[in-house]
């Protein structure tokens, strides 16, 4: 049966890259944890191949819920056993938002930044992570600035469209 | 989603209806990408258009979202090394066969059992029966990657057709929202497999026993799904 290598294969190349980027920032720039954890996700679309449905909604938004979610196991396993080596302390208090709970904020909004469209998710980049202005983004992007603006309008919705979907904002 | 302009103003002033010069700028100030002129110009004209006013309420919460992702992080983009490819469609004949390998084992158990049975049918003996089933404990489950907060616990006991899972969960949800969970069972190397479903509703308790064939120590993981799939709780060995 080569059918489930030919799905693999074109999950591959579809969505390989753009899912190990998102796994390696899963997994903080471990390559070979990144790796392991593409090889993972795979092998649960492997196993549940009616989760890819089309009519079920993006294979690209299913196969990085899924790798963050694999995440998110490792690391609250990682966690628990960190916790079992202190016996005999006190434990401190939490603090209100834990080291997991950051790391799950910033890879949430790292996957919806994936899940917009390349021209969407470029102007977000340029204009907030760089830190360009209007007229700076136009210059690098090679596009009008009024278009520079019009793109940011239109990304921005498309953000708050996604991180709803995702739950985080409602 | 654009903002729907909520009709004329209620008094009138500088703000004229239909499309508004300043639109598409409400992008690029909350990101801060216009430049000062063009920022205190904008800020001006929302002192005067409501449109424009909510259109900002509405995207006000991105920059913060946008915030907790570190720049160096966001800007990351890499391709997968050659060596992914390969490496997965060895890891998926190598459980397609060990898959195979237990269906003929169990197989060949199946018919020994069915030979030892006939032959101590047969000869009129009578077999002592295992000792009954060690008693029920629940464990917490894990929590998933949840919106709704559930408590759930678990209780495994090895049964001689298999294991029997009991789950007993409860929903904190006030609303009337109801759910379909399903029980998933994923063994070791074989596919998964769903062992019953049931609607959960908020507030609720629900006790759930089901059983599959597979042994405890055949057992990977368990988890609660939602349909779509949503892992909201899972339970390990």
């Amino acid at each position: 049966m080569t059918d489930d290598e030919d799905l693999i294969r074109a999950l591959q190349a579809e969505h390989g890259d753009a899912l190990f980027t998102h796994a390696l920032r899963l997994c903080d720039g471990d390559r070979q944890r990144a790796e392991d954890l593409v090889q993972e996700t795979l092998l649960r679309a492997w196993r549940h191949p009616e989760a890819l449905d089309p009519e079920r909604g993006s294979t690209r938004a299913w196969l990085f819920t899924t790798a963050r979610r694999l995440a998110i196991d490792a690391w609250r396993r990682r966690e628990a056993r960190v916790g079992e080596v202190v016996t005999d302390s006190i434990p401190e208090p939490r603090p209100e938002l834990s080291e997991t709970d950051r790391a799950v904020e910033a890879w949430t909004i790292a996957e919806a930044l994936d899940r917009l469209s390349p021209s969407h998710r470029e102007v977000l980049i340029e204009c907030f992570y760089r830190g360009r202005s209007v007229a700076e983004a136009a210059a690098v992007l090679g596009i009008p600035p009024g278009t520079v603006k019009s793109r940011t309008h239109y990304a921005v919705r498309a953000l708050r469209l996604v991180l709803d979907e995702m739950g985080v904002t409602r | 989603m654009r903002s729907q302009p909520p009709g004329p103003p209620a008094s009138p002033g500088p703000y004229a209806p239909g499309p508004c010069p300043y639109e598409l700028d409400d992008g690029a100030y909350i990101l801060g990408a216009l430049s000062p002129a063009e920022r205190a110009e904008y800020e001006r004209h929302l002192a005067t258009c409501p449109p424009c006013r909510d259109a900002i309420a509405q995207l006000a919460v991105l920059p913060g979202l946008l915030g907790r992702l570190d720049p160096q992080t966001a800007q990351r983009s890499v391709t997968a090394p050659p060596t992914l490819l390969p490496r997965v469609l060895a890891a998926v004949r190598a459980q397609r066969a060990a898959a195979r390998r237990r269906r003929l084992l169990t197989t060949v158990a199946g018919v020994v059992a069915a030979v030892a049975l006939a032959l101590v049918v047969g000869i009129g003996v009578k077999l002592a029966l295992p000792a009954g089933p060690a008693p029920l404990t629940y464990r917490p489950m894990s929590v998933g990657d949840n919106t709704v907060r559930v408590d759930a616990e678990i209780g495994i006991q090895e049964q001689s057709s298999g294991t029997m899972v009991s789950v007993r969960c409860l929903y904190h949800d006030q609303s009337d929202h109801t759910w379909q969970i399903l029980l998933i069972v994923y063994p070791r190397e074989e596919e998964a497999e769903s062992i019953g479903s049931w609607v959960a509703t908020g507030g609720q308790p629900v006790e759930v026993s089901a059983i599959t064939r597979y042994s405890p120590d055949q057992i990977d993981r368990i988890e609660l799904q939602t349909r779509n799939h949503t892992t909201i709780a899972w339970w390990s060995p």
